[in-house]
């Protein structure tokens, strides 16, 4: 049995297609990162050769359309451990069989993509609604949220969209990827440095409204928190307010924020 | 501004109107602040696991009236507020940037005469759209009575609006809100719809872009679910509705010998939404569904029992029946009915497949077969029974589902 093992590149996906081609092997994982091999398993250690993922790309293109490859890149996102090795059984089988099979949903390769796919959908469409912005005292708009896919620049746009004149921040905390919008344009970046939001007067006093309104919608006599759980998974709710005790202060560090440097993402 | 203690008492007598959906209007940004989203978006769920998305509340809930059904009715003793136009729009603005909510959901008890209350709701979404720049989504309700050139007027400002019909007939609305009438109902909803198909065909999609709906209480009244889903029919058929909502019944702290003291479960509620959901979405008629002398059989699924009423029509070919007749097998949605319909076209299903598509068999095996094979039972009281045993187990789950949201969640999911 064969491993591939895969660098920290969204492209290496591409070679590990190549090399399973020209090998003539079909590795029984793909994978980036440590993870847990049978023993008798040989690991094969995959580098990125810019030539060779052009070539694979145009024939995933010439077999699937531009719309296979960016199933792709879409399919990236996910947290999923196991998602490299789902990625390429599906686009292997689509390849060696010269056709877009996505849709044929009883193999099992193909439903574990859609599966994969699904999942990022949903949480993009879910954040949001659940995504908060808090109001900063430079007038800034601050989110942090921790999904589990990497959808932060997905998100984006829909409050683009939404606050075309107003300039946000949402802060994946997982991954510390920011996406930033200056009122112009969208940038998207990852960025380790701590930092501290400090926030606006107005602020404790809507987020005390916000709570105010929560708890009183509630109808008591129905409580049925499975299906809450179900349609807000807790895990979400570290970021909400409705779910957090009032704001007793103005100073907010997501992993401690520095005040200057807030100013300087929006730039 | 409005304070902790107005807004609570302003919401509270809010929350029982179910309309929680914010779907079916695509308002684009054009300068101020917001749009829509077509399918709709939930920001919060509460405990009791219904979907907030937008902010609900009234203008006042000092009444004139005396409907005794109702929290706000004028001879209950409650606390009583009012806002102003401006604390409204200010609320709603300061939610919306921070992304609590998809919009306002205005209603209002009928203080003083419905003119002056629905001058007042006017007045609210006028300046929230032109001196607050506020574009996204208002669901305004309207206030039956007011002047139809007020209602037309609210009409062009807002996304939705509704009137709601309250009891489910004449009879039920005279003895328990005997200052409404059908006719005080019925007439501005038949107005409103007759301009909404009017700015249709003159292609003018920026009056009431998702269109009109209703509600009506569940259980405060001796109506059988059979006269409910005909009357629910002719609503989506006569005045153009997008949705009709059930609301069951919540006791208020009055005792009277016309009002129940307990209330109607859920279970009854999402009855009547899953067969709205199939009058809607699945080509059902009401009559096919029940007679009006009937009540849905609280055990199975208002298609189950339809199917179990029409074995003469099953089982089916999973691998050549047309996707409606799909639809209509138990247990296969629109997400089944999709998967299917895309794999065959590879090759033949099999049980096996279907399985690792993750259709769910549970019900659908007594009504299917899979190039021929039948895996199911054949006697009907023996498919009743298992389907009921099996339906109690979901039921706690799903209950309610069909209440919280709009298309978002339930049409994804909903395996009907
Ligand atoms: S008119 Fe409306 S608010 Fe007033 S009592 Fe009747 S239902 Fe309640």
């Amino acid at each position: 049995m064969i491993a591939y093992k895969l660098p920290d590149d969204d492209d290496a996906i591409f070679c590990a297609l190549f090399e399973s081609f020209t090998a003539r092997e079909r590795p029984y994982m793909v994978f980036k990162g440590a993870f847990q091999l049978s023993f008798d398993c040989r690991v094969k250690t995959i580098s990125v050769i810019p030539k060779n993922v052009e070539r694979v790309k145009k024939g995933i293109i010439k077999c699937g359309g531009i719309s296979l490859l960016s199933t792709i890149y879409y399919a990236l996102r996910s947290q999923d451990e196991l998602k490299e090795t789902i990625i390429f059984n599906a686009i292997y089988k689509c390849l060696s069989e010269r056709k877009n099979l996505l849709d044929n949903f009883k193999d099992p390769d193909m439903l574990a993509l859609f599966d994969l796919k699904s999942k990022i959908g949903n949480e993009t469409h879910r954040m949001k609604g659940f995504i908060r912005f808090e109001k900063t005292a430079s007038g800034i708009w601050y989110s942090h949220f921790s999904p589990d896919n990497n959808i932060v620049d997905l998100v984006a746009p829909h409050f683009k969209e939404r606050f075309p004149k107003e300039k946000f921040i949402i802060h994946d905390t997982r991954r510390n990827i920011f996406s930033v919008y200056n009122g112009k344009d969208i940038l998207t970046f990852k960025s380790d440095q701590p930092i501290t939001i400090y926030l606006d007067k107005e602020e404790i006093e809507f987020q005390g409204l916000w709570q105010t309104y929560f708890n009183s919608v509630n109808i008591k006599e129905r409580k049925n928190t499975r299906l809450q759980d179900n349609s807000l998974p807790r895990r979400y709710r570290v970021n909400m307010s409705e779910f957090l005790a009032p704001l007793d202060n103005e100073i907010l560090s997501p992993n401690n924020f520095n005040p200057v440097y807030l100013n300087d993402l929006i730039e | 501004m409005l304070d902790a203690k107005r807004l609570t008492i302003l919401t509270e007598s809010a929350k029982y109107d179910v309309s929680c959906s914010s779907s079916g209007s695509a308002r684009k940004n054009s300068g101020g602040i917001g749009n829509a989203s077509y399918g709709g978006i939930c920001h919060s769920f509460t405990t009791d696991g219904r979907c907030i998305s937008l902010l609900k509340i009234l203008m006042t809930n000092k009444c004139a009236y005396d409907c005794l059904y109702c929290v706000n009715r004028r001879s209950n003793d409650v606390p009583r507020a009012s806002a102003t136009p401006d604390e409204i729009c200010e609320v709603t603005m300061e939610f919306y940037k921070r992304n609590y909510i998809e919009g306002l959901f205005l209603s209002s008890a009928v203080e003083g005469n419905p003119d002056k209350t629905m001058e007042l709701l006017l007045e609210t979404v006028i300046k929230l759209r032109k001196v607050y720049g506020f574009n996204g989504y208002i669901h305004l309700k309207g206030i039956p009575g007011a002047d139809k050139l007020l209602l037309d007027r609210a009409g062009s400002y807002v996304d939705r609006m509704s009137f709601n019909i309250e009891l489910p007939s004449e009879k039920s609305l005279k003895m328990l809100a005997p200052q409404k009438s059908r006719k005080s109902i019925f007439l501005p909803m038949s107005n409103m719809a007759t301009e909404y198909i009017m700015a249709r065909k003159e292609k003018n999609y920026r009056f009431l872009p998702a269109g009109q709906t209703t509600q009506m209480i569940i259980g405060a009244s001796p109506e059988t679910d059979g006269q409910i889903i005909k009357l629910t029919e002719g609503l989506y058929d006569r005045f153009k509705l997008k949705r009709v909502y059930f609301s069951s019944y919540v006791p208020t702290n009055y005792k009277t010998s016309l009002l129940p003291t307990t209330p109607v479960g859920l279970l009854r509620e999402h009855r009547l939404y899953q067969a709205d959901w199939l009058l809607r979405f699945y080509g059902f008629k009401a009559d096919e569904l029940l007679s009006t002398d009937e009540n849905f059989d609280l055990s199975v699924d208002p298609k189950c029992s339809w199917a179990l009423k029409n074995m003469h029509l099953f089982p089916v070919e999973v691998n050549t029946a047309k996707p409606e007749m799909l639809l209509r097998v138990p247990g296969i949605g629109f997400k089944s009915a999709s998967k299917i319909v895309a794999a065959r076209k590879y090759s033949k299903l099999d049980f096996n497949d279907l399985l690792k598509m993750r259709v769910v068999l549970k019900r659908a095996v007594h009504f299917i077969t899979c190039n021929g094979k039948f895996c199911g039972q054949e006697k009907l009281t023996a498919v009743k029974n298992i389907i009921a045993l099996s339906e109690r187990a979901d039921t706690y789950e799903q209950i309610s589902m069909f209440s919280t949201n709009d298309i978002t969640f339930s049409v994804l999911g909903g395996e009907l």
